[in-house]
């Protein structure tokens, strides 16, 4: 999943680039100083490591057993893994920015796209993995189920920001390249789920010093809220130019359906927001309504939770 | 047949006259060439001939450079899939920034083959095929430690270059574990296609010897760490690279490269 040199014109490289660099530079920072020491010198070895464990190919049915996928085999990346053990996105980002510069040299994802993979990869990646899988430990997710969504995610988010960038790029048309992509990845993403919660499992008993488990706790809610708030902004933006201007067929089922049978007894009920849109805000108003729509759900998600927590509780108390 | 970091290492050890250029040419002569050609127009019939000079120009360094031929044929066969799965898609795609489209053929299932996409599919491919012959002759005649060098004598920050180098320092001792452990897996009888265990089985062990390797990297990063730390590192260290002066011979290939270019760019127009 590497974009190549030439499928993304150069002004749209240079902006990923951009970013890219950004947070190279604060991913350096915090090696050299937000860890106790100065661990430059380990992350360089470590890069080395991650380099050669992402050689190893996985057979595609070990995880899904369907025989047509016999040849086929795909590598784990590892983004969310590294962001996990040492409790920080920005280990993520060092590390796979190292880990793309070599392979960009071996004809493995292009110089000028190398930004964008960045981007994709250990940015979005990291982050994203990093901070769903705190945000399903504070949930109180089980641990193995918040490593496997953790990782999930972190194969998931990167498929979807890649269609985008091919289809800014007028490279590939979006809906294709977004199921295209994310079934693809999806599927890689089980793989890398189960490789990473083994994997964790067994690090955390040969070596539990290295993993900062104790950090995972310690993380502010604010944080996740805001990596939550950042992937329901890009998919509230993304959402619409998705979203399909014919009735899913649910609602055209309902219509007429209602309007064959009971006709004008429901029909005065109407939806909030017509066509997943507030009236009069154009292109606007559909990302307005899907972000409501979004937060409402996280409300009542929280509030759920929460419920259940206390019920928890208190069975917990009484026995 | 399986290409390793070993055989691409090996090609860079060879001697020519292309390989006893200066690093810092060949990074510049590589980016200069990457950024002309994807900044080429997204769809032109002039593209061809313009990519078709520099690719040319690209295989006599080659041809000078020495290098294997089925060592080419490999890394261009392991390079080109994902690049040839998106351009063989854009003949039926109705790309957006074009206005009118002259279908050519139709095929069952409502497929269009249109001029234009045919057009912008091969003009991104004969980009990508010209970038990854850049860096496929970069990679095999710069070794990958006189590469990190050159970069730094060209200006690469010391943090990314101390890290950049640790790496390809120990790329090779992990490379030769994770061999060390396919071997005695091969002898323990271990193949991830065998069916006759447990699929959970295959990818418990498939973890483990990830997991080692995560762990022995680690803790060999730890080691290198501690002894540099007792030579005295600190955080103001840098990695030393001795200053280099260009010869002749450096020279006259960067401006050669230039002069290629500008020629592709210039003289092509007026056909």
């Amino acid at each position: 999943m590497h974009i190549p040199d030439g499928y993304i014109p150069l002004e749209q490289t240079a902006i990923y680039w951009i970013i890219a660099i950004v947070f190279i530079a604060r991913s350096i920072k915090w090696a050299r100083s937000d860890m106790k020491e100065n661990m430059i010198p380990l992350f360089g070895v470590l890069a080395a490591g991650m380099f050669v464990l992402q050689t190893i190919n996985i057979a595609a049915n070990l995880v899904i057993p369907i025989p047509m996928l016999g040849g086929v085999s795909w590598h784990i990346v590892g983004a969310a893994l590294a962001a996990i053990i040492f409790a920080s996105p920005w280990a993520a980002v060092l590390l796979i920015t190292l880990v793309l510069g070599v392979q960009s040299l071996f004809g493995d994802g292009g110089i000028t796209a190398m930004g964008a993979n960045i981007m994709n990869m250990g940015i979005i990646g990291g982050f994203l993995g990093y901070y769903s899988f705190i945000g399903f430990r504070k949930l109180s997710v089980k641990q193995p189920v918040a490593l496997f969504a953790g990782a999930w995610i972190s194969m998931i988010a990167p498929a979807i920001a890649l269609a985008f960038e091919l289809w800014l790029a007028g490279t590939f048309p979006l809906k294709q390249g977004v199921a295209l992509m994310g079934i693809f990845q999806g599927v890689a993403g089980i793989g890398e789920g189960l490789i990473t919660v083994i994997v964790f499992g067994a690090i955390v008993r040969a070596r539990p010093d290295i993993v900062s488990e104790d950090v995972h706790s310690k993380v502010s809610t604010v944080k996740v809220a805001a990596a939550c708030f950042f992937a329901f902004l890009g998919l509230a933006i993304a959402a619409p130019f998705l979203a399909s201007s014919n009735p899913d067929g649910l609602q055209q089922t309902a219509s007429m359906v209602i309007k064959e049978s009971i006709g004008d007894v429901v029909l005065p009920i109407q939806p909030l927001f017509t066509g997943y849109s507030i009236p009069g805000m154009g292109k606007t108003g559909e990302v307005a309504a899907i972000v409501l729509g979004l937060a409402a759900i996280m409300i009542i998600w929280l509030g759920i939770i929460k419920i259940l927590k206390k019920g928890r509780d208190e069975y917990n108390r009484n026995t | 047949m399986h290409l390793t970091l070993g055989d691409i290492e090996r090609e860079t050890y060879k001697k020519s006259p292309v390989h006893r250029i200066d690093g810092r040419i060949k990074i510049l002569i590589t980016l200069a060439i990457i950024i002309y050609a994807v900044a080429l127009p997204r769809a032109d019939v002039l593209n061809f001939l313009k990519l078709g000079l520099i690719e040319a120009y690209l295989l006599v360094l080659i041809l000078f450079a020495r290098l294997g031929f089925s060592y080419l044929v490999f890394r261009f066969m392991i390079a080109l899939p994902f690049g040839f799965g998106i351009a063989v898609f854009q003949p039926f795609i109705r790309q957006p920034f074009f206005s009118d489209f002259t279908v050519l053929y139709t095929l069952p299932l409502g497929l269009e083959m249109t001029r234009e996409g045919m057009l912008f599919g091969a003009s991104i491919f004969a980009k990508f095929v010209v970038c990854i012959t850049a860096v496929i002759l970069l990679s095999s005649t710069t070794s990958l430690s006189d590469f990190v060098a050159s970069a730094r004598r060209l200006g690469l920050p010391k943090e990314l270059a101390l890290l950049f180098t640790m790496m390809v320092r120990y790329l090779f001792v992990f490379w030769n574990m994770l061999g060390r452990i396919r071997t005695a897996q091969k002898t323990r009888c271990f193949d991830i296609w065998n069916k006759n265990v447990t699929r959970r089985w295959t990818l418990e062990q498939i973890g483990y010897t990830i997991s080692s390797l995560f762990i022995r990297s680690y803790e060999q990063g730890e080691r290198t760490y501690q002894s540099m730390l007792c030579r005295g590192y600190s955080a103001d260290a840098h990695v030393y690279v001795s200053r280099k002066k260009f010869s002749i011979p450096d020279v006259f290939v960067l401006v050669l490269t230039f002069c290629i270019i500008i020629l592709a760019q210039i003289s092509l127009n007026f056909l």
